[in-house]
């Protein structure tokens, strides 16, 4: 099976709780927008994680990615008036093609080099759209188009589009689990514990390694597309390195080592923001501090916690 | 065929410094050669050149009269070569069983790359678990590879090594830091190994029992050159060697 049994528990657990979540959203004082966002940067940082904890490559550029296709999704609605059926897959198969491009690029770097070339790129992304008024709408970011509805699906009340992206969520999350347990995962595996062993198993590290850079951009773009539709808005810092940045403190607070870490970081993230930034405007601050204990004491994140050390 | 991996000329600089000074070697199919030296007289980096770790300064490497010089490690890999480490290099936070089978999986990704429902066909923890058993190491399969005594690392290493079932096999002086035991254990291993299916070896060693026992041939290297050359037992009284103090190593 491409999945075990308890992948398929686990997953259908999860599932089973953020099926119910829009009841219990409004019930505990938030929204069912919360949700929906949990989901997208769930889909993130779970694709994420394919290149963090999966194969042990630092990316601060997965923001580009993100963007790229919130903005691709916006512009192909607004100007070429297409469907969302077609608008987010293309969206999503520019992200891909990007990724690719500059993966082939960079991937070569090792370690530090390659971090600082990711948000080299990422910013190159940031600024032109941030620039490039007549196109993106600048600093301002870009408005005027409207999720309506997805192969006769109505997605404009948030409920529907919350249940709309968890469609997306359940795909990404069996997707992903099936690929870290075939052939190709464990061999991301090999890498990110012996780059030279694996190399001398006769393994060609790098392509796999862009694979890997790839695969998890691809869910940022897919991400990056729906979160686009959220808000029906979007703006340069969805591309800005720091939106990275928040993909990676994620996967550290949640577990990187664990497949459902990056989401539970995501849990954690987007919820606690919803709340502290309802008292203040400094809601990053409270969240850098998490972030800092969690690198400080429990470097497995919280779902690390949990493991027990048998090595399997 | 006398010429099956064969280097010509071999230079590696680092900076002003020749690590490996135009060595030339020619080891024929299924022998066990044994390249013996004092530190830092190059051997390992002979050793990186060969497998293609980094690339040489100048020099040409042909294996079966191909030229492999800038071919990478993992190309080299899937011509047959396989290598040990001096520092044992596996993948010391996964299990010994993880370990293997990682290595049993790369040897069958040659054939079925990305065809991940190929897969599905092989049996590919039963070959883990007879590899495991072929070299003692069963009984620790569910511990971390990381925990597992200094020679019982290099054992798990020339495991993985051979479970890529190899047509010129490199060891990076296998027993160094072995027990008299294990380093007995890894020899009679070696020979099983050889016996069963002869390959081409290349060995760094200095154990003298190791040596005597195992090699064909060996090559004495000093400053990054080939000094000298023969049998073991040619090289035994030879007065060059006995002069210059390597003599007793041999």
């Amino acid at each position: 099976m491409i999945w075990s049994k308890k992948d398929i528990l686990w997953i259908g657990a999860v599932g089973g709780l953020f099926a119910v979540l829009p009841l219990l959203l409004p019930k505990i004082g938030s929204s069912i927008p919360v949700g929906t966002e949990i989901m997208i940067w769930g889909i993130f940082a779970t694709g994420f994680n394919i290149l963090l904890g999966g194969t042990g490559i630092l990316s601060f550029g997965h923001a580009a990615f993100f963007g790229l296709a919130g903005y691709a999704t916006g512009l192909l609605i607004l100007k070429d008036r297409l469907p969302l059926a077609l608008a987010i897959p293309a969206a999503v198969l520019g992200a891909f093609l990007a990724a690719a491009l500059i993966g082939a690029l960079i991937i070569r770097k090792r370690g530090i080099y390659f971090a600082m070339l990711t948000i080299a790129f990422g910013q190159m992304f940031y600024f032109i759209a941030s620039q490039w008024n007549s196109l993106t709408g600048g600093l301002d970011g870009l408005t005027g188009f409207k999720r309506t509805v997805f192969l006769g699906f109505d997605i404009k009340p948030e409920v529907n589009f919350f249940y709309f992206v968890f469609g997306f969520f359940l795909l990404t999350l069996l997707f992903v689990r099936a690929l870290l347990n075939s052939s190709i995962g464990k061999t991301l595996v090999a890498i990110r514990e012996n780059v030279h062993r694996a190399e001398f198993l006769g393994i060609d590290v790098k392509k796999y390694q862009h694979f890997a850079f790839v695969a998890s951009a691809t869910f940022s773009g897919l991400a990056g597309a729906l979160y686009a539709l959220l808000l029906n808005f979007a703006f340069p810092e969805l591309l800005h390195w720091k939106t990275s940045g928040d993909a990676v403190l994620m996967s550290v607070i949640g577990g990187m080592r664990a497949f459902f870490g990056p989401l539970v970081g995501a849990g954690i993230f987007v919820f606690l923001r919803d709340i502290i930034s309802t008292y203040t405007i400094h809601w990053a601050l409270p969240l850098g501090a998490i972030f800092v204990v969690f690198v400080l004491f429990f470097q497995k994140g919280i779902l690390g916690i949990f493991e027990r050390g048998n090595g399997r | 065929m006398n010429r099956h991996l064969v280097c010509n000329n071999l230079v590696k600089a680092f900076g002003g410094f020749r690590a490996v000074n135009d060595v030339s070697l020619a080891v024929p199919k299924d022998e066990i050669r044994a390249i013996i030296g004092p530190n830092g007289a190059g051997k390992s980096t002979l050793f990186n050149l060969l497998t293609g770790f980094f690339p040489p300064t100048s020099g040409r490497i042909l294996y079966k009269d191909k030229d492999i010089t800038n071919e990478p490690a993992y190309r080299r890999v899937k011509r047959g070569f396989s290598r040990s480490f001096q520092t044992p290099k596996i993948f010391p936070e996964l299990s010994v069983r993880q370990n293997v089978y990682l290595a049993v999986q790369a040897y069958y990704s040659r054939s079925f790359e990305w065809n991940i429902f190929k897969f599905r066909s092989l049996d590919l923890p039963g070959k883990t678990e007879d590899l495991l058993r072929m070299f003692d190491l069963a009984r620790h399969g569910g511990q971390l590879a990381g925990s597992l005594s200094h020679g019982d690392q290099r054992i798990l290493e020339i495991c993985m090594v051979m479970a890529l079932e190899p047509a010129v096999l490199l060891l990076d002086e296998p027993t160094s830091g072995m027990s008299e035991v294990e380093t007995n254990k890894t020899i009679d291993l070696l020979m099983k190994i050889y016996e069963e299916d002869p390959i081409t070896m290349v060995i760094i060693e200095h154990d003298m029992t190791f040596l005597f026992r195992l090699a064909d041939h060996i090559s004495v290297i000093h400053w990054g050159q080939v000094i000298a050359e023969g049998t073991p037992e040619t090289l035994r009284t030879d007065p060059w060697l006995a002069r210059s103090g390597l003599g007793t190593a041999v």
